[in-house]
This record gives structure tokens, sequence and C-alpha cells, in this order.
């Protein structure tokens, strides 16, 4: 398309301002910290209004921005960070883990941001794009540019660490000896 | 081999409960919304109005073209511009000097300074002055009106040793001009853009008001004469100047 649309701010408010705090949930959980999540979304804001001519009206504006929230994480990060990367033989023996243990009932915010923080930026992704945004696996998919396979094998090893390190914590935290008691899980949390 | 990937198992539901209390606690700060909506309007301000938005590899062969027209066009103006100022440096000012200084037309014994501003008239008088004050050791050998092909030039002649130096004066006639002068000046004194131009043998540096060239010749270096024409050329331009007045 050779001629694009004459935008206007307010039109873009319109469209993408609704999405901001959903932006800024998942920038925080992404960042784990407030500033840069701040700083992210302002990035993301003016490159998304600077590319607003390219939007197609009538489309998932959420998604769009999702996008390029993460078009700009991932510039972020190369700029900023060595992104960590899961090799082959990490992945495999994930994989291949024995069954996890139980999991406490009562979780604490604390222990939520705590499980968070501890994913690999790769998981952490794509658990709060599932699971808090709720959006579908080729959505996500096409916001990370990974294939459907990778966002669902992301997915899995992503919610399965979630549960371990959450045992973890209430074992670390409060001294459980042993995690499988429910009931001493659920009282002690 | 199948390589279809197991639908991920969900995470239990006080897990995703949990999960999504926790993230959705966390409200942007109010002043975000602000923050945005301004950099976003001080961005379209800075903007151009039209809604004409072109693929960057457009713009960029766009561009390239343009560059590519802009030099083409420019080195031929550049090319008929030198050729042009080239041409007038030579005309006019190595030829009036060829005829009339390095001919030897100038008289062996240097005239009385009365007799020069006599020949030169009052509103040219000072030139000589102004050639004494810049070449210190020269001696003035003439101060006068000479015709060449028609026309007519201050001329005020230095010589020392067998080095002799011109300054020439004529008034612009239709169609001449030292065009893009800002552009292909050899340099700039206060603001006047000095061209210059060698035949191998005689060197010419000259300038132009909106009415006169003026031009140093002589057989010095070639940057040596360009420095003389530059020394001289904020006097001169003023003596030009008030006589267009």
């Amino acid at each position: 398309m050779l001629f694009g649309r004459k935008t206007e701010p307010g039109e873009f408010e319109a469209a993408a301002m609704p999405h901001m705090n959903d932006l800024f949930r998942t920038a925080c959980g992404l960042l784990g910290n407030r500033t840069e999540a701040e700083d992210l979304i302002q990035d993301v804001y003016l490159n998304a209004w600077r590319s607003f001519h390219r939007f197609e009206p009538g489309t998932n504006c959420r998604a769009w921005m999702f996008k390029i929230l993460f078009h700009r994480l991932h510039h972020h990060r190369r700029k900023w960070y060595q992104m960590r990367l899961l090799r082959e033989g990490e992945e495999f023996l994930e994989e291949n883990l024995p069954a996890t243990e139980p999991i406490p009932e009562k979780i604490s915010d604390k222990a939520i941001l705590a499980a968070i923080d501890k994913l690999a930026p790769e998981f952490r992704e794509v658990l709060l794009l599932a699971d808090v945004e709720e959006f579908a696996y080729k959505e996500i998919a096409a916001m990370l540019d990974v294939p459907v396979g990778t966002v669902m094998s992301r997915l899995s090893r992503a919610r399965r660490q979630m549960r371990e390190r959450l045992t973890e914590y209430a074992r670390d935290s409060y001294g459980i000896a042993n995690v499988r008691d429910e009931k001493k899980v659920e009282a002690a949390l | 081999m199948s390589t279809q990937t197991p639908v991920p198992e969900p995470l239990p539901a006080n897990i995703q409960q949990a999960l999504r209390e926790t993230i959705t606690a966390q409200d942007a700060p109010p002043w975000l919304a602000g923050r945005i909506s301004a950099r976003i309007r001080e961005d379209a301000a800075r903007r151009p109005a039209s809604g004409l938005r072109l693929p960057h590899w457009v713009l960029a062969g766009a561009a390239t073209f343009a560059l590519a027209v802009a030099v083409v066009a420019g080195a031929r103006n550049w090319n008929a511009a030198t050729t042009q100022i080239a041409g007038l440096l030579h005309t006019l000012g190595i030829g009036d000097h060829v005829y009339c200084a390095a001919s030897g037309h100038y008289p062996q014994t240097p005239p009385a300074v009365e007799t020069m501003n006599e020949k030169l008239g009052a509103d040219f008088a000072a030139l000589v002055p102004a050639v004494s004050g810049s070449l210190p050791g020269y001696t003035i050998r003439q101060g006068h009106i000479c015709i060449y092909k028609g026309r007519p030039f201050i001329h005020v002649i230095a010589k020392k040793d067998e080095q002799l130096v011109s300054l020439i004066v004529t008034a612009r006639q239709a169609g001449e001009d030292f065009p893009m002068n800002s552009v292909v000046a050899r340099m700039r004194k206060d603001g006047i853009p000095i061209h210059a131009s060698t035949d191998g043998l005689f060197q010419s540096a000259g300038f132009a008001t909106p009415n006169h060239f003026a031009f140093v010749v002589s057989n010095l270096e070639e940057r040596a004469n360009l420095m003389l024409m530059a020394s001289l050329a904020p006097r001169v331009y003023g003596i030009i100047r008030a006589v267009a007045r």
C-alpha cells in the first residue's frame, strides 16, 4: 500500500489507550520493575503511534499493541541484557522431569511474583499472554514471531516451572519439610 | 515421526487465579496516560501534516534517484558556472592586464599621485592607496582608465622587480555574472565570494558587486594572487559600492 491513512492523535488514542493497563501489567510481569515498565510502555505507544497508519481498522488493536510491546521488549533486551537462552539439553531435561509435587492451595502475591521472576523471559512471555491476558496460541505465535508449537511447548514448561517454584517457595519460606502435606501448606500460607 | 506438540496442561485453578489477581493488581501510574498523550501530540506536531505514507524502500529509492539527479544537475551547473567564471576572469581580467600592463603600456617613471588621482577621478582615486597598502615594497606604476576592446577599465598597476600586479575594475554588462558564486567561489573574505583562475602564465582572482567586477591579475603564484585579492577585497568593495550610490 503506497498511500496510508492520515492519522490523528485522537483516533490513535481512542483505539490504543484502553489497553494501556494490560500492556503495563504485562510489562511489569516481564521486566519485574515498574520504572522500566513505565519507560517501555511510553516507547511502545510512541512506536505504535508512528506505525498507526499501517494498522487496519477493524482488526484486533489489543493484539497489535501487544505485538509492538514484544517487539520493543526484545529491542530493549538486546540493548541492555544478554538474553538467557535455554540449551537443548536443558529443554530435554525439563520435558522429562518426573511429575511435580503437589502445589499449595493458597498463594501469596509475593510467591507468584517470585516464581514469575525466576522464569526464563521466553517462558514468562507466553505464561502472561496465555494465562493472564488470555490470548489464543495463534495470536501469541503472531506476536512473538514463533510457531504455534513453540508457544505450546514454552507454555507447558512455564506452567510446570510455576508449579515447582511455588512449591519450592512455600518450602523455603515457611520451613515446610514435606510440601506433599497439603493441609500443612495451606496452614502455612 | 510426529512433530505435533501436546496441548499444555493447564495451571491448577488456584494458581491461575492467583496469577491473574497478582498481575492485574499492578495498575499503571495515573500520570502515564497523560505523558504518553503529550509525547504523541508533540510527535504529531513535528511530523508533516500530509497523509502520504510511503514504504521505506520507495523513500530510499526516491532519495537515491533525487540524489543522482542532483549530482548530475549539480555537476552540469558546476561545470557551466566554473566555465563562465573562468571566461570573465580571463577575458576581462587577464585580457586587460596583458593588453595594458604586461605589454608595457605604463610609464617607466611612476607618475605623481596627483596625476593618477586626476586620471582615475575622485571616485576611484582611493584604489591607489589601497593597492600600495596591500603591497609593501611595490611601486605604483600606473593609475588610469584604459579602454580594451571598447570597454573602459579602472586600472592600477604595481611592480616590484619582475612581479607585475594589476588591480582592475570594470562595470558589469548585461548577462555578466559570477553564477552560483557562493558555491564555486575559491574563498570568502568578509562574506565576499572570491573566484580565481589561471591561464598558466597569469593568475586572475576577482569578485563581483551588483554593478562592477574587480580583479587582481599578476604573475605571482596562484595562491599569493588569491590572497592579495582577498586582502584588497573589503576595501575595494567599499570603494566600488560608494561609487554605485
